[in-house]
C-alpha cells in the first residue's frame, strides 16, 4: 500500500522542526549578540531541514518509513532516570556505602520476591535474599574502596558511611 | 587450569596495585584529623593555578595541616567558587582564587556568588603576565610597537585570552583601541596564544610570563613588557620592564589567595595564615613557585582583603563601564 | 633540529629497562585499564591522581606511572564499550556500535581481543611517529592558525555526510541536535550565556564526559531493566542466584586471519589518530570517530556498523594512536596540546625539568626516556589486556538483574567523581534520555557526537579568523594548508555522495 500518508515518524520530525522554528524566532528577541547566535541558528536550521526531510521522505515513500517501537517503555525510562538521580542525591547526602547498599538491596529484594510469587515457590527465598544482601554489601564495599580510598573522590561529609 | 591461573595472576596484580596505592595514600589516611582541609582549584590539573595550589598543599602537609587539592574546572573558575560559596563554614573547604574569579567575573554577570560570600585566609602566589610579540616583528619595544600601530593602522593583530573579560580589559588599557587602530582577537587559553604567536597568526600576544619565557629564550617570540602588580621586575626575567615604567596603569591583579566560606572559624583561618606566612619564607618553596612562573608573595588576611577591596573599588567599576561599552557595539 | 644522541639512547635504555621502572609502568597500566573501564571516569582523573607522586618519586618512575596510566586508560575505555555498550572513556564511544553488536552476537571475546590488538598497534604507531618525526611534525603544528583550523574542522564536520547515508533527514536532524547541545553554556569567546534557561549550573554547558556516558549507557540500562521487569525469562538468568555464570564452552578467540583482515581499519586508525593527536584540541574521541567513518568508506565488510571487527579496529587503533602524538607540541614548543599533556608537563616541571622548545636539546635523556616508556607501555598493555579479557568476558555473563543496576550505580558515581560536580549527574541523565529518544526514533548517533565535538572548535576558529581578517572571507583560503584542506573536503564530500548513490 503505497498511498501517501502521514507516519508517526514523519509527525515527530515535523514537531521537532516546529520546536526549532520557535527557537529560531526566539533568537531574535534574545539579548545575545549576532556573533554568539551564529552557530545556534545553524543548529536550528539543520533541525528544521532535517525534520522536514524526514516528513517528506515518509510522505513520498511511506512503506520505507521505519517502524517505531510501540512498547510502553517511557515510564520505565522515567523511573530509571529518577532512581539514578535519587541515588546521586543519596550518596552525597546520606553516605556512599549506605545508599549503595540500600538501593541495590531494595531492587534485588523486590525482584526476588516478584520472581518467587510468579513461580509460586517461596522455598529458599530467604536464603536467596540473604545472598543478594551479602552481594549488595560486597559491591558497596568495593565501591567505597575504589572511589574513596583509591581514587580519593571529593565527598561532602555525610551522616553515614 | 591455564585460564584460572591467568585469572589468578590478574587478581594478584590487582591486589598488588591496591596495596601499593593504599600505602601511597596512607599518609593522607593516617592524618585524617578534623583539620584536613580541601583546597578547590577552578581549573584543570596541570596549569600554574593548579600547580601553585598543589605546592601550597604539600607545604601545608609539612606544617602538620593535612591538605587536599580538588580540581573543579569550568566557567573560568567560577564554577568552583560557586561550589565553595555554597559549602557550610565547618566543611573545611577553601577556594584558591584570584580577582578574575572573585571580582571581575561576578561583575560581568550573575555567577551566583560574590567576594563577600568569602573570608580571606591569605595571599601567596602572584603569577606574572606579559605582552609578547611574534618572532621577526618590526618592533622590539612597547614604544616601537605603539609607533608602528600609529604608522600602520589596522595591520597589527593582538591575540588575548578570551573576549570581554578582565584580561581583555587589561590588554585594552595597555593598547587603547580608541587611539590605536589594531585588531583584538580572543583566543582560547595561554597555550593557544603561544601557538598562534609562534605560528605568526597574531603579531602580539597576551599570556603568562611562565609560558612566554622558554619561547622567548628560543627566539620563537619576544617578551616586550610584564604586567606584574606586586613587584615591578619579575625575578625570572629582570630585564623585562614593567608596564608602569611606561606610565600606563595596566598592571594586572592576578594574585592568588586562599578563601574560606563566610563564617569559617577564625581559629582555623589563623592557623592556616600563620602557616602560609612561614611557607612564604621557605626558599625551596619560593624556588618551586619561581619554576612555575609564580612569585611567592605573602599577604595576611587584612592585607589580602585590602588588596581585593582596592581592586573592587578602583578597577571593577572601570571594567564594568568598559564592558558595557564593549558589549554595546 | 636535533640528531640522535647515542649516549642518551643508551642512558634511556638503562633507565627504562630497570625493574623499578617496569614495575611502575605495569602499575600504571593496571590502574589505567581499571579506571578507564569505569564509565564516567575518563582517564585524565587517574592521571591527575598520580600527579602528586612526582613530589617524591624520581622522574623515570613518575613518567612510567603516568604514561602507563595514560596508555592503559585509553585502552581500558574500550573494554566496557565492547562488553556492555557503555564507553569507559569518551574516546571509546565510537567503538560501541560494532563492539557491543559483536558481544550481543556472542563474539565478545573476539571483539575484546580485536580492540586490544588494534589499540596496541595504534599505540605503537603513534609512539614511533613521536620518536622519529617529533621535530618535523612539531614545526608544522603552529602553522595551523584560525583559518587553517576552520578548514580542518569543516572537513571533520563533512564526515556527518557519511553517517547520513541511510536517511539524510535524520542525519541532518541528528547533527543539528549535536550543534545545539554543544553551544549550551557560556560562549567560548565572550562568555555570554547561551540557552542556559536561567539555571546556574547550565553555565558550564554540556560537559563531554557526562554527555557521552549518559547518551550511550542509559538507553541500554533502561532497556535491560525494562526487560528484567516485564519479561524476566528473556533477561538472562534472572532466577539463578549464582553471580558468575560460567560459559559452558569457551568462546573462540580472534584468529590471525581476522586480525589481518582488518588491516584497512587499523591503518586508517593509526594514521588519522596520529595526525589529529598532534594538533592541539581535537583529541582521542574525534580521532576515533573520524577514523571510524573514513574506514566505513573503504571497508568491504558488509556488517560494518552492525558488528564488524574492522569497525572496532578503526576506532581503537585511532584513539591509542593519539597517545604518542599528543606530546608532539609539548616536546617541540613546550605548549601542551591537550589536558593530558598539560598534566604530564606539570609532572615534568615538578620534577625540575622546565618544558620548553629546548627541552629536547637540554634534557635529551629525559625525552628519550619518555619515548622509550611510550614504546614499552604498549607490550605491557598487551600483556595485561590479554590477562583481563577472560575476566571481562565472564563479567558479560553476569545476570542482567545484577549487572545493570551495578553499572547504573557506577555510572552515577563515576560521573560525579570526574569533576566533583553533582549537577553532572543530572546532565548525564538528561543525555541518557536524549540517547533513549535517539534509539527509539532511530536517529544515527555519529552526527551528534561529531557535531558536538567539533562545533566548539569550529566556532572558535571561525570567529577568530573572521575577527583577524576583519570580516574578509578570502582569509579562509589564503594559506596553502587551508587550500589543500578545502580541496580534500570538497573531493571527499563528492566521493561520499557518489558512493552512496548505487545503494
Amino acid at each position: 500500500m503505497s498511498t501517501k500518508r502521514l507516519t508517526q515518524n514523519g509527525i515527530i520530525g515535523l514537531l521537532m522542526a516546529f520546536v526549532a522554528i520557535g527557537a529560531f524566532v526566539w533568537t531574535f528577541y534574545s539579548p545575545l549578540r549576532s556573533m554568539e547566535l551564529f552557530v545556534p541558528r545553524i543548529a536550528m536550521w539543520l533541525i528544521i531541514i532535517g525534520g522536514v526531510l524526514v516528513l517528506l521522505r515518509d510522505v513520498v515513500k511511506p512503506e520505507r518509513a521505519p517502524r517505531l517501537s510501540q512498547a510502553f517503555v517511557l515510564p520505565y525510562a522515567g523511573g530509571v532516570a529518577f532512581a539514578m538521580w535519587l541515588y546521586g542525591w543519596a550518596f552525597r547526602n546520606i553516605g556512599l556505602v549506605t545508599s549503595t547498599f540500600v538501593f541495590l538491596s531494595v531492587w534485588w529484594i523486590w525482584i526476588a520476591v516478584r520472581d518467587a510469587r510468579r513461580s509460586g515457590t517461596t522455598a529458599g527465598l530467604a536464603w536467596r535474599i540473604a545472598k543478594l544482601l551479602a552481594l549488595a554489601l560486597a559491591i558497596a564495599a568495593v565501591i567505597h574502596v575504589l572511589f574513596i580510598t583509591l581514587l580519593n573522590m571529593h565527598m561532602p561529609r555525610t551522616p553515614l558511611p | 587450569m591455564k585460564k584460572s591461573l591467568r585469572v589468578g595472576g590478574v587478581a594478584v596484580v590487582m591486589a598488588l596495585a591496591v596495596v601499593l596505592a593504599a600505602t601511597a595514600g596512607g599518609a593522607g589516611e593516617a592524618a585524617e584529623t578534623p583539620d584536613e582541609i580541601t583546597i578547590v582549584v577552578g581549573f584543570g590539573a596541570g596549569g600554574s593555578n593548579d600547580l601553585s595550589a598543589r605546592y601550597l598543599a604539600e607545604a601545608f602537609n609539612d606544617h602538620g595541616i593535612s591538605a587536599n587539592v580538588v580540581n573543579m574546572p569550568g566557567g573560568m573558575g567560577t564554577e568552583a567558587a560557586y561550589h565553595v560559596s555554597t559549602q557550610s563554614p565547618d566543611s573545611n573547604t577553601f577556594m584558591w582564587a584570584h580577582p578574575l574569579i572573585m571580582l571581575f567575573e561576578p561583575a560581568a554577570g550573575d555567577r551566583g556568588f560574590t567576594i563577600h560570600d568569602f573570608e580571606p585566609v591569605g595571599t601567596l602566589a602572584s603569577p606574572t603576565f606579559a605582552v609578547s610579540s611574534r618572532a621577526g616583528a618590526p618592533w622590539s619595544t612597547l614604544e616601537e610597537l605603539i609607533q608602528y600601530i600609529e604608522a600602520n593602522p589596522g595591520e597589527v593583530v593582538l591575540g588575548g585570552q578570551g573576549e570581554g573579560n578582565m584580561m581583555h580589559f587589561i590588554a585594552e588599557l595597555i593598547l587603547d583601541p580608541a587611539e590605536l587602530d589594531y585588531t583584538y582577537v580572543g583566543l582560547g587559553g595561554g597555550a593557544d596564544v603561544a601557538l598562534n604567536l609562534t605560528g605568526g597568526h597574531v603579531d602580539v600576544g597576551h599570556l603568562s610570563l611562565a609560558a612566554a619565557r622558554p619561547l622567548h629564550q628560543d627566539g620563537d617570540l619576544s617578551v616586550l613588557v610584564n604586567t606584574q602588580i606586586l613587584v615591578e621586575r619579575d625575578p625570572l626575567m629582570p630585564e623585562i620592564p614593567n608596564i608602569v615604567e611606561f606610565g600606563i596603569q595596566g598592571q594586572e591583579p592576578h594574585p592568588l589567595a586562599l578563601w574560606a566560606p563566610k563564617g569559617t572559624s577564625s581559629a582555623l583561618i589563623q592557623q592556616l595564615t600563620e602557616a602560609m606566612a612561614e611557607i612564604a619564607q621557605d626558599p625551596d618553596f619560593a624556588q618551586n613557585y619561581q619554576d612555575i612562573g609564580v612569585i611567592a608573595h605573602y599577604l595576611d588576611p587584612e592585607e589580602t582583603w585590602e588588596f581585593f577591596m582596592d581592586v573592587e573599588e578602583n578597577m571593577v567599576p572601570r571594567y564594568k563601564a568598559w564592558l558595557e561599552a564593549y558589549l554595546a557595539n | 633540529m636535533f640528531d640522535f644522541n647515542v649516549e642518551a639512547v643508551f642512558g634511556a635504555v638503562a633507565i627504562v629497562f630497570a625493574l623499578d621502572t617496569a614495575m611502575f609502568v605495569m602499575l600504571g597500566i593496571v590502574v589505567g585499564i581499571t579506571t578507564g573501564a569505569i564509565p564516567g571516569l575518563a582517564h585524565s582523573l587517574p592521571i591527575a591522581l598520580v600527579l602528586p607522586f612526582s613530589f617524591f618519586l624520581p622522574i623515570h618512575q613518575t613518567m612510567g606511572l603516568l604514561i602507563g596510566t595514560y596508555q592503559g586508560g585509553t585502552y581500558g575505555g574500550s573494554i566496557t564499550a565492547i562488553a556492555f555498550g557503555t564507553p569507559g572513556t569518551p574516546g571509546a564511544a565510537a567503538t560501541v556500535a560494532d563492539g557491543y553488536a559483536l558481544t550481543r552476537q556472542g563474539k565478545g571475546k573476539k571483539a575484546l581481543q580485536m580492540g586490544l590488538y588494534s589499540s596496541v598497534v595504534g599505540g605503537l604507531f603513534g609512539s614511533l611517529v613521536l620518536i622519529f618525526l617529533v621535530v618535523p611534525i612539531g614545526r608544522i603544528a603552529p602553522r595551523f592558525g584560525p583559518a587553517e583550523l576552520t578548514a580542518l574542522y569543516f572537513m571533520a564536520l563533512s564526515l556527518v555526510v557519511v553517517f547520513s547515508t541511510e536517511n539524510a533527514g535524520k542525519g541532518i536532524l541528528s547533527a543539528g541536535i549535536g550543534f545545539f547541545l554543544a553551544i549550551i553554556g557560556r560562549d567560548i569567546i565572550t562568555g555570554g550565556l547561551r540557552f542556559t534557561f536561567g539555571i546556574r549550573y547550565m553555565q558550564a554547558g554540556f560537559p563531554l564526559v557526562p554527555l557521552l556516558m549518559g547518551f550511550f549507557a542509559l538507553p541500554e540500562i533502561i532497556k535491560q531493566i525494562h526487560t528484567v521487569i516485564t519479561d524476566p525469562e528473556h533477561a538472562g538468568q534472572v532466577s539463578e542466584d549464582g553471580v558468575l555464570e560460567l560459559p559452558k564452552k569457551a568462546e573462540p578467540g580472534l584468529g590471525l586471519k581476522e586480525f589481518l583482515g582488518s588491516w584497512k581499519g587499523t591503518t586508517i586508525g593509526s594514521v588519522v589518530g596520529t595526525f589529529l593527536g598532534a594538533l592541539p584540541g581535537p583529541g582521542a574521541t574525534l580521532a576515533a570517530y573520524t577514523s571510524y567513518s573514513v574506514t566505513s568508506q573503504f571497508t568491504e565488510d558488509k556488517s560494518y556498523g552492525k558488528g564488524s571487527l574492522e569497525g572496532v579496529a578503526a576506532a581503537e587503533s585511532a584513539n591509542n594512536a593519539t597517545c604518542g602524538a599528543t606530546f608532539i607540541p609539548m616536546l617541540t614548543f613546550g605548549i601542551p596540546g591537550s589536558s593530558i599533556s598539560a598534566l604530564l608537563m606539570a609532572a615534568l616541571i615538578m620534577e625540575g625539568v622546565p618544558v620548553g622548545p629546548r627541552v629536547v636539546i637540554d634534557h635529551t635523556l629525559v625525552v628519550y626516556t619518555i619515548f622509550l616508556l611510550m614504546l614499552v607501555a604498549n607490550p605491557f598493555n598487551l600483556i595485561f589486556g590479554r590477562l583481563l579479557i577472560p575476566v571481562f568476558t565472564r563479567l558479560t555473563k553476569i545476570p542482567a538483574v545484577v549487572l545493570w543496576p551495578t553499572i547504573a550505580i557506577v555510572l552515577v558515581i563515576g560521573t560525579y567523581a570526574y569533576n566533583n560536580r553533582p549537577f553532572d549527574i543530572i546532565m548525564c541523565i538528561v543525555a541518557g534520555l536524549i540517547g533513549y529518544f535517539y534509539r527509539w526514533f532511530k536517529l544515527p548517533d555519529g552526527p551528534l557526537v561529531l557535531a558536538f565535538l567539533v562545533t566548539p572548535l569550529f566556532e572558535a576558529s571561525f570567529r577568530q579568523a573572521l575577527t583577524i581578517s576583519r570580516g574578509d572571507p578570502m582569509f579562509f583560503v589564503q594559506s596553502p594548508i587551508a587550500q589543500v584542506l578545502w580541496v580534500i573536503t570538497a573531493l571527499s564530500i563528492f566521493f561520499f555522495l557518489r558512493k552512496k548513490e548505487p545503494g
